[in-house]
């Protein structure tokens, strides 16, 4: 019985993943927004100081900062449940349509929440070399309608690293034609990285932030 | 009583989110329409925000109305539905890929029966036990916070987490990972 109710509770943690902090707070924003419009500038404002200060803290902290603005920002609206498609697929796609990403997390702290509500476990990257560069990130249904892809060009060339909870993921590497795939786990993570290249590139780059935390 | 104002309403909906979305989902059964519910419960929310009293606990009066409006949700669902859920097309899940395969592109048929029949055999639960197991299992929430939320004792929440495990069990426990003979599924 006890295996049938960890069958249950990995089904039930699959099957109901709420979505990520940033578009629960956008649904009360909007509801707020709707019901007393006189509130929105106040509301806009506090974002603008909180803004502010998370790019002042960035600076003073050395805290690696995402690019804010240009035609791969999204905006939290950027999240929505969309029909499966493959990992390569995904990655075809999205250098088709220029290898933007749908949502650049402010500063690491965003990056690392972004994880953590939508996945339970916090992941940051640590400073990237010069030839690797961070894009952002985009929302995908491959390997759960969850997978979370962080798109980064190295050498110039895309790659693109999917990441979503080790327990959904019960398949075996299959490689994928002109891409190599890398596999990592940390924590409760799995992590896929697809690449043109022969070595992973990025996978060792991230870190569980509160694994560090703790050394 | 000095009523909460809507940027004070926000912070407090936005602090137990994720608990009142956990709530919805339970009650209507289905995630993808639970964003939906606790945003028309947000605006019913704020609708009656002179009702609340700052002095009580906001997640259990925000959570009364989301299981309200998702009740109302399932109520309207059900009277759409037209096919019995055991005998239906487990394809018409809402929110699941159309094809039963993984990230890889693999098919992956055990799995997702057994998926299929969860959803199915959580509808036969009653709504606050389902809320119960999700905020347990899926967000990890202690009992005490569970009783907080749903107004009501921790003993009780306990003993609908631990019921609705058993009543799980016993429904699915017997083969696991068979596909529901009923469901004229085949993945190959």
């Amino acid at each position: 019985m006890a295996e049938v109710e960890q069958l249950i509770d990995a089904s039930l943690r699959r099957l109901f993943v709420p979505p990520p902090q940033h578009v629960l707070d956008r649904i009360v924003d909007r509801a707020v927004e709707q019901i007393a419009p006189a509130v929105r500038p106040r509301i806009r404002g506090t974002r603008l100081l909180a803004a502010a200060a998370a790019i002042a803290a960035a600076v003073v902290g050395g805290w690696q900062l995402w690019r804010v603005a240009g035609p791969g920002a999204g905006g939290p609206a950027a999240y929505r449940h969309q029909p499966w498609r493959s990992l390569d697929t995904v990655y075809g796609d999205t250098v088709a349509a220029g290898f933007e990403p749908a949502w650049v997390c402010a500063d690491d702290r965003e990056f690392a929440l972004t994880f953590k509500s939508l996945h339970h476990q916090g992941l940051l990257l640590a400073d990237p070399p010069p030839q690797i560069e961070t894009l952002g990130l985009l929302y995908c249904n491959s390997i759960t309608h969850r997978t979370i892809g962080v798109l980064f060009r190295v050498d110039g060339k895309p790659v693109i690293v999917f990441v979503d909870q080790v327990e959904r993921d019960a398949v075996q590497p299959r490689p994928f034609v002109g891409l190599n795939v890398f596999r990592r786990q940390i924590g409760r993570l799995v992590l896929y990285e697809l690449s043109p290249l022969a070595e992973p590139s990025v996978l060792p780059l991230f870190y569980d932030p509160d694994v560090e935390n703790r050394r | 009583m000095r009523p909460l104002s809507p940027d004070g309403f926000a912070d407090c909906f936005k602090e137990c989110s994720r608990a009142l979305w956990c709530i919805a989902a339970a009650i209507v059964g289905n995630p993808d329409q639970a964003e939906d519910v606790i945003q028309e419960a947000a605006l019913v929310a704020l609708g009656k925000l002179d009702r609340f009293d700052p002095s009580t606990h906001f997640p259990a009066w925000m959570s009364r109305i989301v299981r309200y409006v998702a009740l109302n949700h399932a109520r309207r669902r059900a009277v759409r539905r037209t096919v019995p859920l055991e005998t239906g097309d487990p394809v018409a899940v809402p929110g699941r890929p159309q094809v039963p395969v993984n990230g890889r592109g693999e098919i992956t048929p055990d799995q997702r029966s057994f998926d299929d029949r969860l959803l199915a055999a959580l509808r036969d639960l009653d709504e606050t036990a389902r809320a119960c197991l999700l905020l347990r299992v899926v967000l990890e929430m202690p009992y005490g916070e569970i009783s907080l939320a749903l107004d009501i004792r921790p003993g009780t929440a306990m003993s609908h987490v631990c019921r609705a495990r058993r009543l799980l069990g016993a429904r699915l426990g017997t083969n696991p990972m068979k596909p529901a003979a009923a469901s004229g599924a085949t993945h190959g």
